[in-house]
């Protein structure tokens, strides 16, 4: 009986050897994807981290297992005290693992974040994100392309694009640190203070002699803006990426460039507290050139000739408004020639005109409620005035805006989703809100007529 | 009980004069100073004395707990195997004195080091914030849940009426019955746009702010904020408190409220409307969407009972510990111990393998590997799950009550039950053990 | 006197591998008895199952089959323990106590009040020459005097029934003078002794009784004037006398038997010449290192005064003129001894 018992254990013990053994093939080809080999000595690490991460050997990954179970498991409830903590642990138990630092660079810059209501615990953990891959994944990594495009993501998508609803604090706070950074839209590459270049290079991570090339290629930038950290950070990257990482990085470049051509320049008045971006004209025609570049380096990517295209279309409306019409001609002749369609066979003034139907639909739900409600204040406004006509003229625009705008939202789902509240509804809060700025009752009074 | 004192005051002063008790109060004062300098909060102030206490408390239970397991181990085996248990056992000592002795050894030692480290953590925490306004983050709030809701009773007249009329869908009736009560559930915590949700919480009336805390999900696929207003007191009165809100999904938020808002029937109604302008709704979690904190004793109390409950926790620690060190040699029960406190406190994570079936298919359906792996996790997390053991110094570190009935609860439940069951089995397998053996 | 204090009937302990499978029959078939106030021996070369009996009889290895009864009762019983003074082999104490907390500590097992305790364990502490080191920690000590220790402890409870494991083991001779004279002194008081010994001097010095183990069985068991007595031969011992005088003796002895005795010098026992010369040398200087001045035996364990008196001076007393019963007592052992055997 006891025999059988020990053959039994026997059996059981060779067959977990033969089942750790089928599985040690690619969990070693895994290791060596992830860089977990512990081959490759680490360098510019602490002491402590070199010392942990050779004491632990094997069962460090193990511990940020469990480190991350508990920063998932707290996240999910609300207590983010931690994760900050944590996120530093888990990535320096496997500094080389780029995916680690990604992931929690993203997660407290983007999932955290948006869980606070007030902006200013918003930007923290925005702040933490970009500082966890700065400060500490590049300082691990400073070879590897992804983390540079993960840093890069969250100046040119978090901040500097519209999809968080506090995007403005984001740029306004950014804007101002690095306003008393450089002193201005730029450091004075030619007379840098040391302590201020000291600065830059400490605490920001940023090399003015780096900068200064990222300008002659790209600029000239406003560096208050994020756009500028993304490209320079992108830019960065360039040397040491090849294949989709490279791609990717092109396109975050010509993406930020885009941006910073429509929204790069900044006036910024803190006393009035005005802060408002518009385009950077000059920066129109370096764009093109990145697209032409990347587009030339990369053939046979569609995304990103769409991408072009939208640009240039964007493009030839910006420069038409601002009068720059010779350059909008040139930019339009360039859609003919490359993009052809029947639509750019037009000349400019009845090409502009049929595109601002088109514009209308293809705005955000946020801009389009805006300029409906704008629209709709405007007309209440000359309503309380007294100028009816003019008041019909502006309920008419807007009621236009609304239908074009709803006419591509037709389904339930859509326009629920992305859609806007009925006119009625719309209509009314306008009102409202113009009669709570008027003075006079007079005025007031003649809000009580129906609607226009 | 007088050999039990000798024994425990011989564990004692082994202790003491082997160092054991000097070095662990140099590794406990490590901890505790040494730990606040290298941990990062999330930068607000609140943070940082969460993770300062979390981390400083947590490292001194650590400490404690793998000394406890260490000594207790070796408190019985170590004696065994230095021959040295052949001058007690042939005295008049029943060996459930010795078993106790032991773990009463371990206990007062356990008292006297997490009572130090808990005075020294509270100085420096106090001597830390010394400049900062400290009446909102240092406090123990007892949670309250809201009266629950009759659905069970509602449901029912729905499904009567619905018998009646003859419009009961197919299915057995305990099961319809059920439905109706999930979309019952479904409903009642959600609130459309344009809808409100009272809640009602039993509170006593008192002096202190009143704090609502709200978690909620939206029915947009976005992140973006939504627009709520939270009404306090009773609905006939005419000074109910207002306060909107802009709440951002899936976070935790606070509202405060004034005091004067409870009831006379000691009772606070809580109105909580979506005003957001888009159709999108707000869903509260049922267990807990909604929740009322109450200041309820001095943070000191609670840092009193919060090291009590690690205390008590310690004393089954030791009491398993002494166990399996009087039935195994010292390496042996070091390991085996060591493995049932990992397994005691990985049970978060065994619930995660659970519910993970595929290990190591890749394919759609878990082969035979998968189920008996997947078996095995079950076993292990059931047979843990009595000892798992509740962190006090979560709800001390979030500001939140330790009550004493919690306290007493897990008293009764890790030292008179499971302390005791161990105790038994400990003491019955070292009465058989023969001490003599030849090594 | 026959109260029976260990009793073992076909007594039998085999051990067992990790498997339980029997491996070894370490003691088999073994019956003996002990009674009150007897001194008993257990000897037997190593691995004949003399330790083996002895921790069955300590309650430290379970029996597998037979009985076994110790002051009447099972010997796992706690009752029985508080009668019983244990000394173990080799020394078990625990290092970090001194030598007063560690005879306090095992007073306090047996109950003892705190005053009695504290009296125990000094006359002991005099008892055993460490007084002077009474504050220092038994850890520190050396082999001889950590087995005093362990001797101390076997007799803080004044027990009934002493069982001492290779007692003389790593002492001096002095100490095994001292311990052989507290057996004595301890079965003089019908305390019985039962113990395990290599050194068979010392068994025949003071055992009563002996039983002689090998490979787990009995093979001898009686009093020593039992076994070791040559009735075959008889040994005579006189005072010096002259060359003519000893010539006429052997002349008569060698008509007798018809051949050549033996004859020679009786020799000093090299146990007594050692601890004169030790005495002397005492006396000579004051300075004490080590195991101090011991002081016979502690005055709870020797009872009445007189006992107390005769066991102070171990040295054999100076000679004195016999009285006429002491005559007549020696007259008669003598007779004795020439008796033919039957």
């Amino acid at each position: 009986m006891r025999r059988w018992l020990a053959l039994v254990l026997i059996g059981i013990a060779g067959g977990s050897f033969w089942l750790a053994g089928t599985k040690q093939q690619p969990l070693l080809q895994a290791r060596r994807d992830f860089h977990l080999s512990r081959g490759e000595p680490l360098e510019n690490t602490p002491p402590l981290v070199a010392f942990t991460t050779v004491a632990l050997g094997g069962f460090r990954g193990i511990i940020a297992d469990l480190l991350w179970l508990r920063a998932s498991q707290l996240q999910q409830d609300g207590k983010y005290f931690e994760l900050v903590q944590l996120a530093d642990w888990i990535t320096k138990l496997e500094p080389r693992m780029v995916h680690v630092w990604a992931f929690h660079g993203w997660n407290m810059a983007y999932n955290v974040s948006v869980l606070f209501n007030e902006p200013t615990d918003r930007w923290r953990w925005v702040r933490q994100g970009i500082g966890l891959l700065r400060d500490e994944g590049l300082k691990y990594n400073p070879g590897e392309p992804r983390l540079y495009r993960e840093l890069g993501w969250i100046y040119q998508h978090k901040m500097s694009g519209n999809t968080d609803q506090m995007n403005v604090y984001y740029k306004r706070w950014w804007a101002d640190e690095m306003e008393a950074l450089f002193e201005g839209p730029r450091p004075d590459y030619q007379r840098l203070a040391p302590d201020r270049a000291e600065r830059m290079k400490e605490v920001y991570k940023l090399d003015p002699a780096l900068m200064e090339q990222v300008e002659r290629e790209y600029g000239p930038l406003d560096w208050r803006l994020p756009q500028a950290h993304a490209i320079y950070w992108a830019w960065r990257a360039l040397p040491l990426a090849r294949g989709f990482d490279k791609v990717q990085l092109d396109r975050m470049i010509f993406q930020t460039m885009a941006d910073a051509a429509f929204q790069g320049d900044l006036f910024s008045n803190p006393v009035e507290g005005v802060f408002i971006t518009g385009p950077n004209l000059a920066l129109i025609s370096k764009t093109r050139r990145a697209y032409e570049q990347a587009i030339a380096a990369n053939p046979g990517e569609s995304s990103m000739e769409s991408g072009h295209r939208n640009f240039l279309r964007t493009a030839v409306l910006v420069l038409y408004t601002h009068h720059r019409l010779a350059e909008a001609r040139d930019v339009l002749e360039d859609l003919r020639r490359r993009y052809p369609a029947p639509e750019y066979n037009q000349g400019l003034d009845r090409y502009v005109f049929s595109r601002m139907t088109e514009f209308i639909q293809e705005l955000g739900q946020r801009e389009a409620l805006n300029m409906v409600a704008g629209t709709l204040q405007q007309s209440w406004f000359w309503l309380a005035m007294g100028d009816e006509e003019q008041a019909q003229g502006y309920q008419q625009l807007a009621r236009s805006i609304w239908r074009e705008y709803m006419k591509t939202r037709l389904d339930p789902e859509v326009a629920a989703r992305a859609g806007l509240p009925p006119l009625e509804q719309l209509n009314q809060q306008a009102r409202d809100a113009v009669e709570k700025q008027l003075q006079s009752q007079a005025a007031k009074d003649r809000l009580t007529k129906p609607t226009p | 009980m007088n050999k039990v004192f000798a024994i425990a005051g011989i564990a004692i002063r082994n202790a003491i004069r082997s160092r054991v008790v000097v070095v662990l109060l140099a590794l406990l004062l490590i901890a505790i100073v040494a730990l606040p300098l290298t941990i990062k909060g999330d930068g607000t102030l609140t943070g940082a004395v969460q993770v300062l206490l979390r981390y400083t408390l947590g490292a001194v239970t650590m400490i404690l707990s793998i000394a406890t397991l260490w000594a207790g181990c070796a408190a019985i085996s170590l004696e065994v195997q230095e021959r040295q248990v052949h001058l007690l056992v042939t005295k008049p000592v029943f060996r459930m004195q010795l078993w106790l002795g032991k773990w009463l050894g371990l206990l007062i030692l356990n008292t006297v080091l997490l009572g130090l480290a808990g005075v020294a953590s509270y100085t420096l925490l106090r001597w830390n914030l010394r400049q900062d306004d400290v009446a909102d983050i240092l406090v123990a709030r007892r949670v309250v849940n809201p009266m629950p809701l009759d659905i069970a009773a509602d449901a029912r007249q729905i499904f009567e009426e619905q018998k009646r009329r003859g419009e009961l869908p197919p299915g057995p009736p305990d099961q319809v019955l059920e439905a109706i009560q999930q979309s019952l559930r479904q409903q009642a915590y959600s609130v459309p746009s344009g809808l409100a949700r009272r809640y009602v919480f039993p509170v006593k009336p008192t002096g202190v702010p009143l704090v609502i805390r709200y978690k909620f999900a939206s029915s947009s696929t976005g992140k973006e904020q939504l627009a709520c207003l939270w009404i306090a007191g009773s609905p006939d009165r005419a000074d109910r408190f207002e306060k909107p809100e802009y709440a951002a999904p899936g976070g935790v938020h606070t509202v405060r409220i004034p005091p004067a808002m409870v009831d006379t029937n000691e009772t606070l109604t809580v109105d909580v409307a979506n005003v957001h302008p888009m159709p999108l709704t707000m869903v509260f979690a049922p267990d807990d969407g909604v929740q009322l904190l109450v200041q309820e004793t001095s943070f000191e109390m609670n840092l009193v009972r919060c090291l009590l409950l690690e205390l008590v926790k310690l004393a089954f620690l030791g009491a398993l510990a002494v166990t399996i060190g009087s039935v195994f040699s010292l390496p042996v029960a070091a390991v085996t111990a060591g493995y049932a406190l990992l397994l005691m406190n990985i049970g978060g994570y065994l619930q995660t393998l659970i519910g993970q079936k595929m290990i190591f298919s890749a394919g759609a359906q878990p082969g035979i590997l998968d189920l008996l792996v997947h078996w095995i996790y079950v076993i292990l997390y059931w047979l843990t799950k009595p000892f798992q053991q509740p962190s006090a110094l979560e709800p001390l570190a979030a500001g939140e009550l330790v009550s004493w009935t919690w306290l007493g609860t897990i008293f009764l439940w890790q030292v008179v039950v499971a302390g005791g069951a161990v105790a038994a089995i400990g003491v019955w397998a070292f009465n058989r053990r023969e001490l003599g053996l030849p090594e | 006197m026959s109260e029976p204090i260990i009793e073992a009937i076909g007594l039998q302990k085999v051990f067992r591998d990790f498997w339980r499978r029997p491996k070894v029959k370490a003691v088999n078939d073994v019956s003996f008895t002990v009674n009150r106030g007897e001194v008993f021996g257990l000897l037997g070369p190593n691995g004949s199952g003399k330790s083996t009996t002895l921790k069955m009889i300590l309650g430290l290895l379970y029996p597998t089959s037979g009985q076994l009864r110790v002051l009447g009762r099972s010997p796992r019983d706690v009752k029985t323990k508080a009668r019983i003074g244990y000394l173990p082999e080799e020394s078990y104490s625990y290092p970090y106590l001194t030598s007063q907390e560690t005879l306090s500590f095992y007073g306090m097992l047996f109950d003892l009040p705190a005053g009695e305790r504290q009296q125990r364990t000094e006359q002991l502490l005099d008892m055993i020459g460490l007084r002077h080191a009474r504050r220092r920690q038994v850890g520190e000590f050396s082999k001889g005097m950590a087995r005093r220790i362990g001797l101390a402890q076997a007799l803080i409870n004044d027990p009934d029934l002493v069982i001492l494991d290779e007692p003389t083991s790593g002492l001096d001779p002095i100490g095994c003078r001292q311990v052989k004279d507290l057996i004595k002194a301890l079965a003089a008081r019908g305390k019985t002794v039962l113990l395990s010994s290599h050194l068979l001097s010392d068994v025949e010095d003071v055992c009563d009784r002996v039983i002689i183990l090998y490979n787990g069985k009995v093979q001898a068991l009686g009093t020593i004037n039992e076994l070791l007595e040559q009735k075959t031969q008889y040994r005579l011992t006189m005072p010096e006398v002259s060359a003519e005088g000893l010539q006429r003796i052997l002349a008569a002895v060698r008509a007798e038997l018809g051949n050549e005795p033996a004859v020679d010098h009786p020799r000093r026992d090299l146990e007594q010449f050692f601890l004169e010369i030790v005495e002397k040398a005492r006396q000579a200087t004051t300075e004490a290192s080590g195991v101090g001045p011991a002081s016979g035996v502690a005055r709870y364990l020797a009872g009445d005064e007189v006992l107390q008196q005769l066991l102070k001076t171990p040295e054999s007393p100076a000679p004195a003129p016999l009285s006429a019963a002491q005559q007549q007592a020696a007259d008669e052992k003598l007779r004795k001894l020439v008796e033919p055997p039957k």
